[in-house]
């Protein structure tokens, strides 16, 4: 073949590989257009777990993606096979778990964007409404209306249910209830003449103990809240009267006083009062309070710490401090949620409620899993167990009884990786140090955050 | 005045102690990486970190082994690996050999372009280039991890530049001689380019080896899952609960076959990168 004959073949060839994939987009679009549609006809047998919608002979493959680990996920999978085996044996169930949670944010947007994502996901209360607002995941409320789980809304944690919220229309359904509260050294606690921390005590009365505790830079009394969660200061600030926006999420508040005493309280824990570690102290450190320097230390209710420290030292937890303004506790979770372009969409609902509502099934997750499942009748499962428990007498008071009581959801708005960008932008000047006054730092993030507003607001607009 | 046996002496003791130093600093991650694989949970966690364990635990081999089909996600890191390394091989020195030695209307165009290509980075091909793959079939499957990583701007760059300083007379003796265009490829322009195969290969090879990004989004299935995948399946959302003692133990019984290769191949590995001028 002469050279002039080769490179016409080569480029029929590339017209043709070119034409073949156009074809195939087409193809695609038409289906994405039609899984838009929902239809609630009732044509088969209908069960306790299943609509009647769906043929129970479908053929076919239905995706599930979490971020749960090798080690965790194992429930999850007991509880899906049993269903698909018993209400549709023909679908192939692919599962696609064990994604680190950071490399899961990176590959749910890639699938959610490029049309084929799975028939249902894990969902974080800090992306449920950032996914929700572009229209990448399906409103479950016909769902909820026509095949409603039992107990809905009410046997349900209301501050969960609010976070997978978007425009009053529910975006993912809740499956577990991460509360904050304090875990205390009690072998240092005991050389200071002290009471534990109690639900009535007030940031002053944690910073005279928190002085109390610290010893130079060998021990820090207190470590509350990390900075890199701004969800995990927002309780605070709630206690001293503060807030992030207003309730309709368009205006700052970071110029509230309110706000900035609490910034203020926050940052001099660290720079004035040298009672919390500087972040030298912390950076490659990632568990200070196993390692036993820290006396007082802001965590979540997962009792893992249990499994770390082998009893290194004696602890306990605790209950977090109220405000001048009441009391907030920090609460947070995850759902699943049904992506718009899912395959399966009524299976996917059909499969989450048997998951969630099923109390057989919430009995599997709340054991194996060490949390408080999506139930409020169920939490006793959620409850730590054995030695560890002996060590955590108050856990249901702190972590479940305190949290329902006072629980704030934290104001999670569309876009809101964006936004705390900007956040943690700001106040790193704080927590490293460079500024030590919160009023310059809260009434520049005040700023950036209205202008941040005004951009997503009027982006909705158009 | 120092003899010169003391001044070699001398320098020779300052080059060896800062190797060795260097050397340290290199090595240090892995041996970190071995003793903790023996470690419990809680003592990867103790601060100020210590470097031998307590207690050898040899059941996190064991436990990791089970816990996850390791042997699964090695065969196909190697078999992706291969694929991609011998494919790009070809279609690298096939390009290269063409920008280098053919005339046609646009090469030097056509070779600008493909060039500019080195200038996009990844995160704003990889939605299209999912489309692609999704539309074709191959999402969830080892082909979409072999195929779009076939070519090689850079590949083809480097046997380019390597192949215009191959004599054109070799070429020409052989043309007279009867060869056509693939015996001259494959009989002239391969045994000469060995050094610049050896470097393309090798940096092929690691890159794909350790490719995890393109993975984490084309694979859904754990049975289809490569090692650097595998690796990271034992982490959970709260860095407390990760079993890093499993983690080492794994990374350490993965790494092992890579290693031995390594071993084995070194010779070609220093010439490959001495021949290019390229620092590994």
């Amino acid at each position: 073949m002469i050279r002039r004959e080769f490179l016409k073949k080569l480029g029929q060839l590339g017209i043709g590989a070119y034409g073949l994939s156009y074809l195939r987009f087409c193809g695609n679009t038409e289906k994405a257009v039609s899984s838009k549609l929902l239809s609630f006809d009732v044509k088969y047998p209908q069960t306790a777990w299943t609509m009647g919608v769906v043929d129970p002979n479908i053929t076919g493959t239905f995706k599930i993606m979490s971020w749960e680990s090798a080690f965790q996920f194992e429930k999850w999978e007991r509880i899906i096979n049993t269903f698909f085996k018993k209400y549709y044996p023909n679908i192939k169930v692919q599962l696609d778990w064990g994604i680190s949670f950071a490399n899961y944010n990176t590959k749910l947007p890639v699938l959610l964007a490029g049309g084929s994502p799975p028939d249902l996901v894990w969902m974080h209360d800090t992306r449920a409404k950032s996914f929700a607002s572009i229209d990448l995941l399906q409103n479950l409320d016909p769902f909820i209306e026509f095949f409603k789980p039992d107990g809905w809304p009410q046997e349900y944690y209301g501050t969960q249910v609010e976070s997978f919220q978007y425009n009053k229309s529910q975006y993912g359904f809740p499956y577990d209830y991460a509360t904050g509260g304090l875990y205390v050294n009690l072998d240092m606690y005991k050389t200071i003449d002290e009471e534990l921390p109690t639900e009535n005590w007030t940031f002053d009365d944690l910073l005279r103990v928190g002085k109390k505790l610290t010893k130079g830079t060998r021990q820090f009394g207190l470590n509350l809240g990390s900075e890199a969660n701004a969800g995990y200061q927002y309780w605070i600030l709630r206690s001293f009267g503060g807030d992030w926006f207003n309730e309709d999420m368009t205006e700052s508040k970071f110029n509230l006083p309110e706000t900035i005493e609490a910034y203020q309280w926050m940052n001099d824990l660290r720079w004035k009062h040298k009672v919390a570690p500087v972040p030298e102290l912390t950076q490659g450190r990632p568990q200070p309070f196993v390692d036993g320097v820290i006396a007082i230390n802001f965590d979540l209710g997962a009792p893992a710490f249990g499994d770390l420290l082998e009893d290194k030292f004696n602890w306990t937890v605790a209950p977090t401090p109220r405000g001048n303004k009441g009391r907030f506790q920090f609460v947070g979770g995850s759902a699943l949620s049904i992506p718009q372009k899912a395959a399966h969409k009524h299976i996917a609902y059909e499969l989450t409620r048997y998951m969630l509502s099923n109390p057989e099934n919430l009995k599997i997750i709340g054991e194996s899993g060490r949390m408080f499942v999506s139930r409020q009748s169920m939490y006793e499962y959620g409850l730590p167990q054995g030695k560890i428990a002996k060590k955590m007498t108050s856990y249901k008071k702190v972590f479940y009884d305190l949290a329902h009581r006072d629980g704030v959801v934290v104001p999670y708005i569309s876009k809101y990786q964006e936004w705390e960008d900007i956040y943690r932008r700001n106040t790193e000047l704080l927590y490293f140090g460079e500024e030590l006054n919160a009023k310059k730092v809260c009434l520049k993030l005040h700023d950036a955050t209205n202008r941040f507003l005004e951009s997503v607001n009027s982006k909705k607009k158009v | 005045m120092l003899n010169k046996n003391t001044q070699n002496y001398i320098a020779n003791f300052i080059t060896y102690t800062i190797l060795i130093i260097s050397s340290m600093a290199v090595i240090l991650p892995f041996v970190w990486m071995i003793f903790s694989s023996f470690k419990t949970a809680g003592e990867i966690w103790t601060f100020p970190p210590v470097f031998m364990p307590k207690k050898f635990q040899w059941s996190n081999y064991i436990d990791a082994w089970n816990a996850l089909p390791f042997d699964r996600f090695l065969f196909n890191s190697i078999f992706v690996t291969v694929c991609v390394t011998v494919g790009q091989l070809f279609t690298c020195s096939f390009g290269g050999y063409a920008f280098a030695r053919l005339r046609f209307p646009g090469r030097d165009k056509l070779f600008l372009m493909y060039l500019a290509t080195m200038m996009i980075p990844f995160p704003v091909l990889m939605i299209p280039l999912f489309i692609i793959m999704q539309s074709l079939g191959w999402t969830d499957t080892l082909k979409s991890l072999i195929v779009p990583c076939l070519f090689s701007a850079w590949g083809t760059f480097l046997m380019r530049q390597f192949m215009m300083g191959i004599p054109r007379a070799l070429e020409d003796a052989a043309k007279i001689d009867g060869c056509n265009y693939w015996q001259l490829y494959w009989k002239i322009i391969v045994p000469q380019c060995k050094p610049v195969f050896a470097t393309l290969g090798i940096f092929t090879f690691m890159g794909t080896w350790n490719n995890f990004f393109w993975p984490l989004i084309m694979i859904n299935t754990i049975g289809k899952k490569t090692l650097p995948l595998g690796l990271v399946m034992f982490q959970t959302r709260i860095a407390a609960e990760t079993p890093w003692h499993l983690i080492m133990a794994a990374s350490c019984a993965t790494v092992l076959p890579i290693l031995i290769l390594f071993v084995i191949g070194q010779k070609y590995y220093v010439k490959g990168v001495v021949t290019s001028g390229l620092k590994g």
